[in-house]
């Protein structure tokens, strides 16, 4: 779990960049405490993101967006699928594949968690009017 | 956005992520608006340069 030292800078930086009313953090006394986001795309589709924070930041954060999403062709993206850059759904929720394991570091904020699924909605809003794979715009991490 | 934008956004993006380092554009994220734009590499721009994460892709 977050130290609190960690949890201050993390809502120093959140206060920062985002509007107050636009994020809130849920349950942080118990062993499932997670954030709730607001995300607003570019073409103005309104989201909820919820990212977990059981074992932030020494492991990669879960992502979701709070709805069970579908691709363009109407099929629930719940299972994990490297083109669509989604991992296996929980909560009934579409989770995010957003930093590979490889790829994560201590020294990744919510913050930048947060815009990498800020993209991914941009990206799948683009894919319900292209019918292109998310994988055609967001490179895979090597 | 039209569509027009949005699509160019989308390969914008999709050049970032192929041609790491080549693209004459930076993607920004603008937390006020919170909108993404596409700003010429080295102009003046408000908000957070993120075109690190579009090259270096998602998992």
């Amino acid at each position: 779990m977050m130290d609190e030292k960690r949890l201050l800078a993390e809502k120093r930086v959140l206060a920062n960049k985002l509007p107050p009313s636009s994020y809130k953090f849920m349950d942080m006394d118990t062993n499932n405490p997670y954030i709730v986001m607001a995300a607003k795309t570019n073409c103005g589709n309104i989201y909820t993101i919820r990212i977990d924070l059981v074992d932030f930041p020494n492991s990669k954060p879960e992502a979701f967006v709070r709805k069970m999403l579908q691709t363009k062709s109407g099929v629930p993206m719940s299972g994990a699928s490297a083109a669509m850059h989604t991992l296996t759904s929980k909560y009934g929720f579409t989770q995010i594949c957003h930093y590979a394991d490889s790829a994560w570091t201590t020294m990744e904020s919510i913050y930048k968690v947060y815009i990498k699924c800020r993209l991914w909605l941009e990206m799948y809003d683009l894919h319900l009017k292209t019918g292109k794979n998310m994988d055609y715009y967001l490179n895979h991490q090597h | 956005m039209t569509n027009q934008e949005q699509q160019d956004l989308g390969e914008v993006i999709r050049d970032q992520g192929i041609n790491q380092g080549h693209s004459m554009k930076d993607l920004v994220f603008d937390p006020i608006s919170g909108d993404f734009v596409l700003v010429d590499k080295g102009s003046e721009h408000e908000g957070d340069i993120v075109t690190e994460m579009t090259e270096k892709g998602f998992a």
